[in-house]
């Protein structure tokens, strides 16, 4: 058997040195629906928190793409098997149906700093007045500031 | 013992050049640079729209950009300011403005040109690497066109699929 070069030999050393620490490449896709699953968690979380207002949760977020909707949904529920979770077009109560708690997603988001980004999420548990949070995450996608934003009532 | 002592060192430069390998920093762009880089494609392909709808011509006398961002927050001073350094750079002849037009202000009473307005919006998560990015032209008493811009995300790199009319006010 011939034995390849030294400098290939090192090479490669080398190079299993870097890929042995190298993360592995995420989509930026794949990180900002894993940063919206943590901001709905922690919404529900306030949502929960706030008093008795029922188990189920009506969630709007902005993905156009429904799968992309339902894979976060799906996610809440094996999250939080007690819960019930809704999508939401809208967000207002659905005509006839529980009142349940809103949840919103905004579709904004800015750029806080280098590796920070800030979401607006709405929560409503009685269907009538909303406090909107800004809530910010970090590059572990983890939800790493909250505040009030605003408060306002439903129409 | 001459062998025993080549074998040695011959391993510990081994080792010494595999942890070599785990110290060299490994070129990761953060996910804010991505984001921004989606934002700065968007504004690309906002301002390529303007160029074909009025001319070349046009957008270098008669026309200042003005790059807006829909946050919730009426300005976001430096990310705004980054990406219109970007901008100029990629348009050298285009001329950019430095801050924000008061609302319904379309004419910059200091250069007389009009103000057309870029303004990047909602960034949407659409599955299997696929990224969108919405942005709306503003020519004031001209309306405004709204466009969704669809990216292939690729080692980090981002490449425009398609282009969607979202809207057209007149």
């Amino acid at each position: 058997m011939r034995i390849p070069p030294l400098p290939l030999i090192l090479l490669h050393l080398f190079g299993a040195g870097c890929a042995a620490t190298s993360p592995p490449e995420k989509f930026l896709g794949e990180y900002l629906a894993a940063c919206k699953l943590n901001l709905l968690k922690k919404s529900v979380s306030i949502a929960a928190a706030s008093g008795d207002h029922g188990l189920t949760f009506r969630i709007a977020v902005p993905e156009y793409n429904t799968q992309v909707a339902t894979d976060i949904l799906e996610k809440l529920r094996a999250e939080y098997p007690a819960y019930t979770f809704l999508p939401a077009d809208f967000f207002e109560p659905a005509p006839g149906s529980p009142p349940g708690i809103l949840i919103r997603l905004h579709p904004q988001l800015a750029i806080d700093g280098p590796e920070t980004i800030a979401f607006f999420v709405s929560i409503s548990v009685d269907s009538a007045n909303v406090t909107m949070y800004r809530m910010q995450v970090n590059a572990q996608e983890e939800v790493s500031g909250l505040s009030v934003w605003s408060r306002y009532q439903l129409q | 013992m001459s062998q025993m002592i080549s074998r040695f060192l011959l391993l510990t430069a081994i080792g010494i050049l595999f942890l070599c390998g785990c110290a060299f920093p490994s070129e990761n762009v953060s996910m804010v640079d991505r984001l921004r880089d989606v934002q700065v494609q968007s504004a690309i392909g906002l301002i390529d729209i303007v160029k074909e709808e009025l001319g070349d011509a046009s957008c270098r006398n008669e026309i200042e950009f003005q790059i807006s961002l829909f946050h919730l927050e009426n300005s976001h001073p430096t990310e705004r300011e980054k990406i219109t350094a970007r901008l100029r750079r990629l348009y050298p002849a285009y001329s950019f403005l430095d801050r924000e037009a008061a609302d319904g202000c379309f004419a910059d009473s200091r250069s007389g040109r009009r103000i057309v307005i870029i303004t990047i919006a909602e960034t949407a998560v659409e599955g299997d690497g696929l990224i969108s990015c919405g942005g709306t032209i503003t020519y004031g008493s001209l309306g405004s066109s709204g466009f969704t811009f669809f990216f292939r995300e690729n080692s980090g790199r981002f490449l425009l699929e398609k282009i969607q009319i979202a809207n057209a006010i007149g």
